[in-house]
This record gives C-alpha cells, structure tokens and sequence, in this order.
C-alpha cells in the first residue's frame, strides 16, 4: 500500500491519540471515578461542596457577563469596520487584533501597567491631583477581569461580525425602509436577525475563551474569583486532590465542547443565509455628524484595547528614578537569585527552545494532516477535520492535568521530562497550522498536480515539486503561528512545570508572586519582550496573509 | 386619484462632484399612471429612484408630492414602495412574512394584514408557496413575492427598478402582461426603470429617456417611438435607417427634402433647413429584376421573428429593409443585385442631425 497515502492519515492520529485521547480518556477515568474511587464519586464529592458549586456558578457567571460586555462594546466598532470606508481601516483593523494575538499573561501585565497600584493611570493621577495613595483601586476586584477580558475579546466581535456585516447587502435593509421601517425596525428585524448568527458564533467563542480563563484571573483577581481553571490548578498543585480537579475538569469539558459545537454550527449557517457582497461596493464614506461621531466612536474603542499593550511598552521603562533598563539589565542577567532554580536568560532560552521544538512538530503534523484532509468527497473528511480540531475545545489546564495523569505506562513515565511540555505545545498549535495550509491547499487546482503525474511524477514527489513551493508561504505562516502560540503557552506549562524548565510566562508569575520593585520591573520587561516577539510573528502573518483565508 | 408627483431639478454627483450621476431632470405624474425610465445602464436611472425615494439626497432639486416637499422626510415616512433590481428579499422570513413586512411596519391590524397578505397571494397566483423559505423557490417566483411585498403597504407611488431584468425571456414576457395586470387592479402609480425599450412600451403611459444623467426625452411611447428627440434616443430604440436631409421649397411652394436615397415630401415639415430622414425598415421593399428602381447590393440576411433582416449597400449607404418569408426558395441571397423601392409616406423628417 502506499506509504504516503496512509501516512498523513495514520501519523496524525497516531499524535491525537497519544497526545490528545489518552490525557482526556485518563481525565475522564479519574474524574469519573473509575480507578477505584467508586463511579461518579468525584463529582458527587465535587457537587456537595459549596465552594467549587460557587467556584462553577461564579465562572458561567463571569464568562456571561464578559460575553454580554465585550459584544455591547464591539458590535459599533463591528458596524463602523463594516460600513465605512475610511483611511487607515484595514491597518486598524490588524491593530486591534494585536490584543488577541498576545498570550493572556501579557494582556494582564499591560492591564497591571495601566491600572494597577503603580500603573501609569495612578502615577498620572497622584502626580497630576498631589495624592497621598493610587486613587485607582481596581486590582484583585472583578471590575478589573471583565475589562481585561472585553479588552481581549473586542477582536473577535470586530473581526467575525464586520467581515460578515460588510459582505450583507445594503439592498436588503434599503427594502425595508421603503416599506416604512424606522431605523430602529430596520435593526430589529432586519439586521440584527440576519448578524444574529455571527453574533452568536463570536459569543459562542467568547464564552468559551473566557469559561477557560486562566492567566488573567491568578494575575488580575482575588481568591474569591477563581474559575474553574483556576480550581483545576489548585487542587493538582497545591491540594494534591487529582480526582476533584479530574471531575471538574470533566464539568469544563463538556462546557467548552458545547460552545465549540456552538460556534462550528453558527459560524457556517452565518455564511449561507445570505447574499454576499464585496466591501468595497457596501462601504460609505459618510460625512453626517452622525457618521462622524460613529468612527470617533469606533477610534476611541480602538484606542482603549490598544492602551494595556502600549502601557505596557511604555511601563517596562519606567523606574523610581525616571526611565531606565532595570527591568531589562535583570532578565539579562546569568544570575540565579535566592529565589529562583534557573537565571531569567535560561528561562528566555528555555521558551525559544521549546517554540522551536513545537515548529519541528506541528508544522510537519498540521502538512501532513491537511494532505489527509484535501480530497473534499472522501465520506471521512469532515468527521476528520473535527477530530483534529478538537483540541481548540480542551483548556490548557484540563490538558495538562491529563499529561500528569497518563503519559506513564509501567516503569516508563515521561512526565517529569519535557515530554509533556512539547506534547502541550504542538496540541495547541497544530489545528492552526491546519487550517492555514488546508486554506490554501484548497486554492491548488487539481489540474496542476494531474499535469505532475502525467509528466511522471509519484504523489510524493509531485507534493515536493508542485504543492510545497505553492505552500511555502502557508507553511512559514503556520510556523510562525505555531511559534507564537508555544511562546505564549501558560497554564498547561504550568502545570507540567519543573523549576530546570520554567519559560518566560512561568517565569513572569514568579516574578509578580516576589515583592520589590525590581522583581516588577523584571516581569513588565519580559512580557515586553513576549509582546514584541508575538507582535512581530503577528506582523509576519498579516504582511504575508493570503487572500481567502477565512477569520479565525 | 388626484395624486401628484412633481420632481424638479434633480442633480447628484459622486465622489465629490466629479462623477455628475443625473443633472437637472424635472417630470411629473399623475396617480395612477405609469412611467417608464428608459436608458442604458449608468444612465442614472437608478440614482433617480433612489433620490425619489429619499435613500440619496439630491445636490439640488426636490421632489414634491401633492404640493408638498419631501426633502427632509426620511424614506420610510415618504410612503413609497421600491422593488430592488435584485428583489432583497429576506432571507430570514418566509413567503407570508416577507409581504407583510410593510403592514407590520404600518402597525396595521393583525386581521387587516392577513386579508390583504391572502389578497396579494391570491393576485400574484402564489397562495401555495406562503409558508415556503424564499431561498427554496423559483427566480420568477421570488419576483412575484417582491412585487406582493412592494404592493402590499398600498404606496402612493411604486417604483419598479430593473424588475425583470435577471429573468429569461419568456418569464419576462409573462411577468411585463402580470404587472399591467396588477397594476390596473390596483390602481397605482408606478415608476418602472428599465433599459428595454420593448418593455417601457409595454408598461408606460409616459417614457423618459436619460442619457448619462440628463433627460433627453419625456413623452407618450407614440412620440417618443415615432419622433426620437436626439440621435441617441433614435438608436438606443433601434432605428436604423437614418439619413441626413436637406429641406428646401421646390417651385412649386412644396418643402422636400433631399437625402442620398432620394427626394420627398415629408407630411410635417419642421423649420430647418437640414434634418434627418427616419425611413422604417418595413417601408423598404425588394426586387428582383425592377430595372427602374435603385441599383444595391444586399450584405447581409438574418431570419428574425418571421421576416428577414436584409442589409443593404446602395451606393455606399446601408440601409435595412425588413422582408416578410415566403418559402426557403425566396430568400434573399446575399451579393445578389436587387432594385429597392422606398414608400416614402412612411418616412419621417427628424428636425436634427448627426
């Protein structure tokens, strides 16, 4: 048989099933309570305590209201992104990704450098009003999460519902106005029904980012704000209870699937319903005061998601006494302080080594995956495709408390090595890595691979010959993708976390857990340079992006 | 009836006044009649309707209705109906719900609004598909809901744009005998934009030319058919055979005028001294072997519609005659000599020239 044929099939699978089915199957065993503790004990356990039963209620709770305050907040900047053309628009519209792109610890650290005890908003205001104390107070509160989150979250709204809004036909709201809708019927009853499926696709996604929020809950809140994520970490790190953390793992779980399915399911009965038309031909260049005020509008949102990242920028330079490096001489530096197992360049040394590692795996991975996933006939393609994207659903913390709880046949157990880590990374990243090159593998014609063969070429070769130089700008975006997202990687490296590994967003943690004003310095600056690095793949991506690549 | 629609001087340009979309064009109608905007397209003849209905502001100009402006009154309170070129149903409502779309808009009474929604199935012949998806049934089916749709507010004026323009040719003519159908019953003023002229004779008490956004021509079909206005309007309604004359007294008292097919005496005479001649292809006729008549060459032959197209070369001119088909043996052959005979009492004396 061929060899080719059955590989890019049969070594992704191979992959999800050790890196993805065992993790979640050995989750389920435990959560479930089939390794001796009695069937569903653990949740019975779980759901007789009322303190994880708030622990569940206060993280459906937060992920709603996020949800509802990141959508009020996006839907104008959607409309404004939608509907009018204006200078600078598509250049906005790639600045207000920047906060999405960014891993959760440095969206934190830019909130912290904006609002925080020493952050640049109180410096301002005690310098400005000669205050004795920070007269900001929102660190530790709720307030504080639920900004961080629509700060993060505003991408998705912008970009899934205006890319949608843009391509509605005009006519269609127009046909209601002449038959005597007001403006506000026309939203009602026109627009709005037809976004309502974009609407809910992005707060299908929404939900599920915020449901699984880690980083921006242990660095931003309180004890008392703890998500079920968090409690997860708890519970394996601190507590040493595997089998609650597994059941609430398992009660996550079925949360996030369900919005995944949410969001395939909406996201392509938002494509069909309606006629499609180019921006260019639906966009105004409005001059009305109204209009005027819609783009300051949308400006002034744009402005406020992008301060936390600019505060940051600009927060890392700031010392007691005025501008300065500290914070970077610190990371810089070969020293193991009393606090640390490894110097902060081992830790910089350590993320770069393991994003290349993640690179080498997924990229390869993601290629292969996407041949398997080319011919649109075969009866097994989409159940596939989901099965590989599947993983997109899992939170990082669920999976690595699956790699704690497998990985381990007998005497042979890889969990205390890097093995886990780099299994953790290349889940993550592949589906990404998928969905870029398929996108672009579908773009391929046929023909050009039929002319390969009849010149003689076998399917490998005709892969190496005519596809690879095709995809080769797909695939060093996935690598960059691929690399990001490793760089950024929080909650299961924390987990699977050994001192002698610890990479930069450990190692920003460690830091903020240290009082002193240099140990701040020391995190601002290394979610600066984290920032800079995904900044700098994000700018690849979108100076490389290629056209028909769907959002998301 | 005793509607009145008044535009006056309407002008709107694009893009910062260098793309002039229509300049200065003025008509009026009365209730219940109907008038055709005929043109090619990017004539303006959709940024006219879009002005009416208020969905563009014009530059300068107003639209008047029954002695009152409209400027400043937002499209939906101006109580006109618009079916879009390419009908915008919506998509998230069915057959029933999408005609009584405006009557909700109107808050009328639930059992108003279901009376006159079954009226309207019932006159657009589509009783069957109410419940129906409007993805899941035919073009012309749709055609007929965004018609109901339209209608169904009772607009004191509807404008049709371009209504029939994706439908093939049979459904067409179906649907332009529908809506006169639906127009008597009803009883509406109507604005049909369209850049076929058999379908603005068809529909229109009134035509109205635009030529890239001016008003060239406002007529009854008769006048504008039998007296095209400029050269423009001429060709855009098909006629072809078009030859410059110089008009003159004879000595006898009588005007003739003088083109290169010969000399005549038009019927109406207007006061220039050179004009063109409109000669009907049907007024042309062919034969044979007539040594007498004019000396040509036929070009060309097309079999259109039960007659022939015959092109013919006299003298360096082309003229097209139209010859009813007899049998296969008669054809005209082309490169055959024929003699032409002009009926010149069909001819007509245009007062313009090319």
């Amino acid at each position: 048989m061929n060899l080719w044929r059955a590989a890019r099939i049969a070594l992704p699978l191979t992959f999800l099933v050790i890196a993805f089915a065992w993790p979640l199957i050995s989750v389920t065993r435990v959560g479930l309570g089939w390794d001796g503790q009695g069937i569903l004990a653990p949740f019975i356990d779980a759901a007789s305590d009322p303190y994880l039963r708030g622990r569940f209620i206060f993280t459906t709770w937060q992920a709603t209201l996020s949800t509802i305050l990141a959508l009020t907040f996006g839907l104008p900047s959607a409309y404004v992104f939608a509907r009018y053309r204006f200078h600078g628009r598509s250049a906005l519209l790639a600045a207000i990704t920047i906060p999405f792109i960014l891993p959760p610890i440095v969206m934190a650290l830019g909130l912290l450098s904006l609002l925080g005890p020493s952050g640049l908003a109180n410096d301002a205001l005690t310098g400005l009003l000669g205050l004795d104390e920070p007269p900001i107070k929102l660190l530790n509160t709720f307030a504080i999460i639920l900004i961080a989150h629509v700060v993060y979250e505003y991408a998705i709204v912008v970009r899934l519902i205006s890319t949608f809004w843009a391509n509605m036909d005009p006519a269609v709201q127009e046909a209601a106005v002449m038959l005597g809708a007001s403006p506000r019927r026309v939203f009602f009853s026109v627009t709005l029904p037809l976004l309502l499926p974009a609407v809910a696709a992005a707060a299908a996604l929404i939900f599920l980012f915020t449901f699984t929020s880690f980083g921006i809950i242990l660095i931003l809140g309180a004890p008392q704000h703890a998500t079920l994520e968090v409690e997860i970490y708890t519970l394996m790190t601190k507590l040493f209870r595997p089998h609650i953390a597994a059941a609430l793992a398992l009660t996550q779980l079925i949360a996030t699937f369900a919005m995944l399915w949410a969001y395939v399911k909406l996201q392509s009965a938002a494509v069909t319903r309606i006629r499609l038309r180019p921006q260019s031909s639906t966009a105004s260049t409005g001059r009305s005061p109204a209009d005027y005020i819609m783009r300051l509008g949308a400006m002034t949102s744009v402005l406020l998601v992008l301060s936390p990242p600019l505060a940051l920028l600009l927060r890392s330079f700031i010392t007691p006494d005025g501008l300065g490096l500290d914070g970077y001489a610190a990371i810089m530096s070969n020293d193991r302080n009393e606090y640390f197992y490894i110097s902060p360049i081992a830790a910089i040394r350590n993320s770069l080594a393991f994003a290349a590692v993640t690179v080498i795996l997924a990229v390869p991975l993601g290629v292969l995956a996407a041949y398997g996933l080319r011919n649109p006939r075969a009866w097994w393609r989409n159940p596939l495709d989901a099965l590989y994207m599947l993983p997109l659903g899992v939170s990082a913390v669920t999976l690595g408390l699956g790699y704690l709880l497998s990985l381990r046949v007998g005497e042979f157990d890889v969990r205390t090595t890097v093995v886990p880590i780099i299994l953790a990374h290349t889940l993550i990243a592949y589906p990404f890595v998928i969905r870029i090159v398929l996108s672009t593998m579908r773009a391929i014609r046929p023909h050009l691979r039929e002319a390969a063969h009849v010149l003689g070429a076998g399917p490998l070769a005709a892969a190496i010959r005519v596809d690879l130089p095709i995809l080769s700008r797909a695939i060093l975006v996935g690598s960059v993708f691929a690399f990001a997202v490793s760089l950024g990687e929080f909650g299961a490296t924390l987990l699977l976390n050994r001192p002698e590994y610890t990479t930069m967003p450990v190692a920003i943690l460690n830091y903020l857990t240290r009082p002193g004003a240099i140990n701040l310095a020391s995190a601002l600056a290394m979610s600066t340079v984290l920032m800079v690095v995904a900044g700098a793949g994000f700018f690849l991506i979108e100076r490389a992006r290629y056209r028909g690549w769907g959002e998301f | 009836m005793s509607d009145l629609l008044a535009v006056r001087n309407l002008t709107k340009s694009y893009d910062g006044g260098s793309a002039q979309a229509l300049s200065d064009v003025s008509l009026d109608l009365h209730g219940g009649k109907s008038l055709a905007v005929l043109g090619p397209s990017g004539c303006g003849k959709s940024t006219l309707l879009r002005l009416i209905a208020g969905l563009e502001t014009p530059d300068v100009g107003e639209v008047i209705m029954n002695g009152d402006s409209l400027s400043g009154v937002p499209p939906h309170r101006r109580d006109f109906g618009l079916m879009h070129q390419d009908l915008a149903l919506f998509p998230h409502l069915n057959v029933r719900d999408n005609i009584s779309f405006g009557l909700r808009s109107q808050w009328w009474e639930a059992e108003t609004i279901e009376r006159r929604v079954n009226e309207l199935l019932e006159l657009m012949r589509i009783e069957p598909l109410a419940d129906r998806s409007v993805d899941a049934i035919s073009g012309g089916e749709q055609q007929r809901v965004a018609l109901a749709r339209s209608l169904a507010p009772r607009p004191r004026l509807l404008m049709l744009d371009e209504p029939l323009g994706a439908l093939d040719r049979r459904l067409r003519e179906e649907l332009a005998q529908e809506i006169r159908r639906i127009r008597d019953h009803e009883g509406v003023t109507l604005i049909y934009v369209t850049h076929d002229h058999d379908e603005a004779f068809a529909v229109a008490d009134d035509i109205l030319v635009l030529e890239q956004g001016a008003a060239v021509q406002h007529g009854p079909p008769e006048d504008v058919w039998l007296n095209p206005a400029t050269p423009f309007v001429a060709r855009f309604l098909g006629h072809e055979n078009l030859f410059r004359c110089e008009v003159s007294t004879s000595t006898g008292g009588t005007r003739e005028a003088r083109c290169a097919l010969g000399v005549w005496q038009p019927a109406q005479v207007p006061s220039v001294s050179v004009g063109t001649a409109l000669i009907p292809p049907e007024a042309v006729t062919l034969a044979l072997n007539d040594r007498r008549a004019a000396e040509a060459a036929i070009v060309d032959v097309t079999l259109q519609g039960g007659s022939y197209n015959v092109t013919l070369d006299i003298r360096g001119e082309t003229l097209r005659a139209r010859v009813p088909v007899v049998t296969a043996a008669t054809r005209p052959h082309p490169d055959a000599p024929v003699s032409v005979t002009i009926d010149w009492k069909q001819a007509r004396l245009l007062d313009w020239v090319e």
